[in-house]
């Protein structure tokens, strides 16, 4: 199994930042890094008419099948310990197989919005990951008297209250 | 050739050009294939959508309600205002939430995620298409209608070339249909609306001297009660055409199709509020145009073409140009959107998953190529040996997709027992029920709205069929977690809650699990 993973481009003090920007007073207590699993795929699509080729990257979420167009990644890394790896909660667990097919799904989608009915674009698999962790920073703490706990987009800083 | 006709190809011809334009500039890399524009700010995300979604009913459908009811019309563009603002509100959160855990891209998918079943789909997506088919024929009428007045050729003529335009548009996409030219033409509708309404109040004298026209005309058109009150107190109707384009258009696949690419939260935000703000300056226009010309042209043969006949009288020509490039982009931008829609549900939802599992990509070009010419030459015959008015076609379509997804929606997120078979139920009894009752016209007989009878026929059938089989057809375990996992909405600060990135709601629920 080709196994990878995302390094985390943001600190656990800037992803309290991160959060701090939409709530001047959240206050973290405790932090801690979670992995998240997806499958990657990278695809060439070629216009027949032009010779024109350009890469698609694509990530679907191994928990619950939802397929992403995203940007170029950054460098990939082995994996590291495994620690914080989140459990599978069986909503809508997928393979490879179907993963992959939901990938070029996805980009076969693109390709026709993008080019609509006149073309007809080739696309091909250059590269697959079956597994790519992607950091996540889980912050607990308050904003006032109120306890939070914020999952953070290791990657972006995004952020989405995970409870209260 | 007419000046109008000059401005119409000047107009088709400047789109071509920022098409080819735009897709020189940026010939290479990944950005271009996000389907969510994350390169674009809030402005051009704003108005391409508003472009997509505004359609040609704005201008023939909306004007002809205004020219004969009046300010009954208002309730309808009430609905359409208040509609964004009631599904975020109400209904979008946990919709939104719930569609994120069980990664659904498209509305018929998250049916199908939600009550797992094929058949879930093999009724969805038909039915879906069935009511994209009569949208699309709207947007081929509005279109020939448009041509017609404006060039002087006939109806069948007019037609052809309005649907050969669309059709080529269709396959013309990576050229034309770039982000820009939906901006554009966004622009280009806003202005030309606001052009048409300044052009009438002048010509009319104000906004007060032309309301003391109409009423002098006909003081029951003043009212929200429609025609000589035919409307009053008539609940059934009037809650109906609030519902169409509120709840109605959540039906609506092009409407309902969730997020595709990673989308930085603030963008997303920024541009609801102006799409907020182009459909509060936007969507009355059409209505008021339409009773306005009560004074300007009183004896139209057709209201449909009440805001055309309005714009030759109030503007000048090259103006009327201008305007008639605004609604062929709004009546274009919308047909291509429906028309790839109807594509790809009839490649991806019915043709690989019931007929070829193993659909390789120049199929589903193919398929998704022979449904638009199908829809295009059954379009044409129908349209143009027995053409229906567009604010029926619309009402209509609206009103059968609104009956027959909307329980299924809503139980989706509020009602842990509902389940395959109440699912199916709903969607066919909501479309029965929705189709019968208009064409029995029982709406005219008991003062009902198809719509509400339709949403309460499928709301009945959800209870009673998921009721009926629960003990054999119980909801997957699985399903009820990801909802308990919707439901936990705690009192998260304001603050935090707007700024969320909704694409990691499934990565937080299940993170939050292992702490």
């Amino acid at each position: 199994m080709i196994e990878a993973e995302f390094p985390a481009l943001l600190t656990r003090e800037q992803a309290g930042a991160a959060v701090r920007a939409r709530a001047a007073a959240f206050e973290v207590e405790s932090a801690s890094l979670s992995f998240h699993p997806f499958a990657g795929f990278i695809h060439a699509l070629t216009l027949p008419r032009t010779r024109a080729e350009s890469t698609i990257h694509t990530l679907v979420d191994r928990l619950t099948g939802k397929t992403f167009i995203t940007d170029p990644w950054p460098e990939l890394r082995h994996t590291g310990s495994g620690q914080g790896r989140v459990d599978d909660p069986r909503w809508n667990s997928i393979s490879f197989e179907n993963a992959r097919l939901r990938s070029r799904r996805l980009v076969a989608t693109a390709s026709l919005r993008k080019m609509k009915l006149g073309h007809n674009s080739r696309i091909r698999e250059i590269q697959s990951y079956e597994m790519i962790w992607k950091p996540n920073w889980l912050l607990a703490g308050k904003v006032g008297d109120q306890e939070l706990k914020v999952l953070v987009d290791g990657m972006n800083g995004g952020y989405y209250v995970v409870g209260c | 050739m007419k000046i109008e006709l000059v401005f119409l190809v000047v107009y088709f011809v400047a789109m071509a050009g920022i098409g080819v334009w735009v897709m020189r500039r940026s010939s290479a890399g990944a950005e271009e294939y996000l389907l969510g524009g994350r390169s674009l700010g809030p402005g051009v995300t704003a108005l391409r959508l508003q472009s997509s979604s505004m359609s040609g009913y704005m201008f023939m459908g909306a004007g002809s309600l205004g020219y004969s009811q009046g300010y009954f019309g208002m309730w309808y563009a009430l609905g359409d205002l208040g509609g964004g603002v009631l599904n975020l509100s109400v209904l979008g959160r946990r919709m939104r939430k719930l569609s994120q855990i069980l990664g659904s891209i498209t509305s018929i998918e998250y049916l199908e995620h939600r009550y797992p079943s094929k058949w879930t789909r093999a009724i969805a997506a038909p039915i879906a298409l069935f009511c994209i088919f009569f949208y699309v024929l709207a947007q081929f009428i509005a279109g020939g209608r448009g041509l017609e007045m404006v060039s002087g050729v006939s109806y069948p003529v007019a037609l052809a070339v309005a649907i050969g335009v669309i059709v080529l548009y269709t396959f013309l996409g990576g050229y034309l249909a770039v982000a820009y030219t939906d901006f554009v033409q966004a622009i280009i509708m806003l202005i030309g609306m606001m052009w048409i309404l300044i052009g009438t109040l002048n010509a009319v004298g104000g906004f007060t001297a032309g309301n003391k026209g109409v009423g002098e005309l006909d003081p029951t058109m003043l009212t929200m009660w429609g025609k000589g009150l035919a409307f009053e107190g008539q609940w059934g109707i009037i809650i109906g055409a609030l519902l169409i384009f509120s709840i109605g258009y959540m039906g609506w696949p092009h409407v309902v199709v969730s997020h595709m690419a990673m989308k930085r939260p603030s963008v997303a935000r920024r541009a609801g509020a102006y799409s907020l703000l182009f459909n509060l300056a936007f969507i009355p226009g059409p209505y008021l145009v339409g009773m306005f010309a009560l004074l300007l042209v009183p004896t139209l043969a057709n209201p449909e073409t009440a805001v055309f006949a309005v714009a030759e009288a109030v503007l000048p020509s090259f103006a009327v140009g201008i305007v008639m490039a605004a609604i062929m982009a709004a009546i274009m931008s919308t047909a291509d959107a429906l028309l790839l829609q109807a594509g790809t549900i009839a490649s991806q939802d019915l043709y690989a998953r019931f007929v070829n599992r193993k659909m390789n990509d120049g199929q589903m070009v193919w398929v998704s190529r022979i449904i638009v010419l199908l829809l295009a030459v059954v379009g044409y015959i129908i349209a143009a040996f027995d053409p229906p008015a567009v604010a029926e076609i619309v009402i209509f379509s609206t009103t059968v997709l609104g009956s027959a997804f909307v329980p299924a929606y809503i139980c989706a997120v509020w009602w842990k027992k509902a389940n395959t078979g109440g699912a199916i139920c709903s969607m066919l009894a909501g479309t029965v029920a929705a189709v019968g009752w208009e064409m029995a016209g029982m709406a005219a007989i008991t003062g009902l709205d198809p719509m509400v009878v339709g949403i309460v026929c499928s709301t009945i059938a959800m209870v009673i069929g998921s009721l009926a089989t629960q003990a054999r057809h119980p909801v997957p375990e699985s399903i009820v977690r990801a909802l308990d996992e919707t439901a936990k909405l705690g009192p998260i600060p304001t603050s935090l809650m707007l700024g969320q990135d909704q694409t990691l709601a499934a990565q937080a629920e299940i993170a939050g699990r292992i702490q």
